[in-house]
């Protein structure tokens, strides 16, 4: 369940801002991009932050 | 046309195939059909000039067009062009089954496909659902999330959910890496296993992201009325094919 969470919180921000800027659900690079950014850039970006303060 | 479906198809295919097939050439032969035309169809605008087919259905599906993009002989034509440059038999039949399976679907709607094509330009269609591209983007997705195509994505969607453990990381390193030595296990090895593994859920996301946020759009946000009944929805001026 922990490995699905990221992809909940990406499914839900992706409908929410398709909604809002329905252009948003066109493309599937778009949503590519999208999902690697929310479920692997950024908590990997925030892991290696925490990772440089603790050394 | 089907929406979700292109998206969804393969990952189905990939979990009945196993390491006989490969996920990117399968995706890749999915998307083959519209992936250089849609714009034309829907219209851009670029610096204030609207460049658009002067009729956008029978350019999407006919020729003189880009329809022979929907036949089965385009299929073959380009898996064997890939077999060529790759020796990669896996590679050709992955293409070769994600675009003859995004043809088929397309069946389904009022316009139909050159199923046939050289041999004939006739466009064969089932009339399920109304094609209803050339109304413009926006009434495309609201005329298909009400009529029998959001119906065909949605069981498109639930094939994919039932194939869940395809999108495990046990399967990806057990078949997917397995079955694509050419590009997947060349991308993990440079980029790492993280990043390519999300890659490759991508568009299993996609399909059942969008055809989420299609139908909240066209029933919830706005009052496109459902209308199930067969080559609807009868309130948009469905596209046929030319005589």
């Amino acid at each position: 369940m922990r490995g699905l969470a990221p992809y909940l919180v990406a499914f839900v921000l992706y409908v929410g801002i398709g909604l809002a800027v329905p252009d948003f659900l066109y493309s599937s690079v778009v949503a590519a991009a999208f999902l690697v950014v929310v479920v692997w850039a950024i908590p990997e970006g925030v892991r290696r932050l925490r990772a440089g303060r603790s050394t | 046309m089907s929406w979700a479906t292109h998206d969804l198809e393969p990952y189905v295919i990939q979990r009945k195939l196993g390491v006989a097939v490969a996920i990117i050439p399968l995706l890749i032969g999915s998307y083959s059909p519209d992936i250089l035309s849609k714009w034309f169809v829907y219209g851009v605008d670029v610096f204030g000039i609207e460049l658009k087919a002067d009729d956008p259905a029978e350019f999407h599906r006919s020729w003189p067009g880009v329809g022979f993009t929907h036949s089965l002989f385009f299929g073959a034509a380009v898996a064997g062009l890939i077999y060529l440059v790759t020796k990669s038999k896996v590679w050709a039949v992955s293409f070769l089954l994600g675009n003859w399976a995004h043809d088929i679907s397309d069946i389904g709607d009022t316009m139909g496909v050159m199923l046939f094509f050289p041999l004939s330009t006739e466009l064969i269609s089932i009339d399920a659902w109304a094609y209803a591209g050339q109304e413009g983007r926006l009434t495309d997705a609201a005329a298909y999330f009400s009529g029998l195509g959001f119906v065909w994505d949605g069981f498109w969607v639930v094939c994919a959910l039932l194939s869940w453990r395809v999108m495990t990381r046990d399967y990806f390193r057990d078949v997917i890496l397995p079955a694509d030595p050419l590009v997947m296990q060349r991308l993990v090895r440079r980029l790492g296993e993280g990043p390519i593994i999300v890659l490759y859920r991508a568009m299993f996301f996609y399909g059942i992201a969008r055809w989420t946020a299609w139908l909240i759009y066209a029933h919830v946000l706005n009052d496109y009325p459902f209308d199930l009944s067969w080559g609807g929805p009868h309130w948009v001026d469905a596209a046929q094919p030319e005589d």
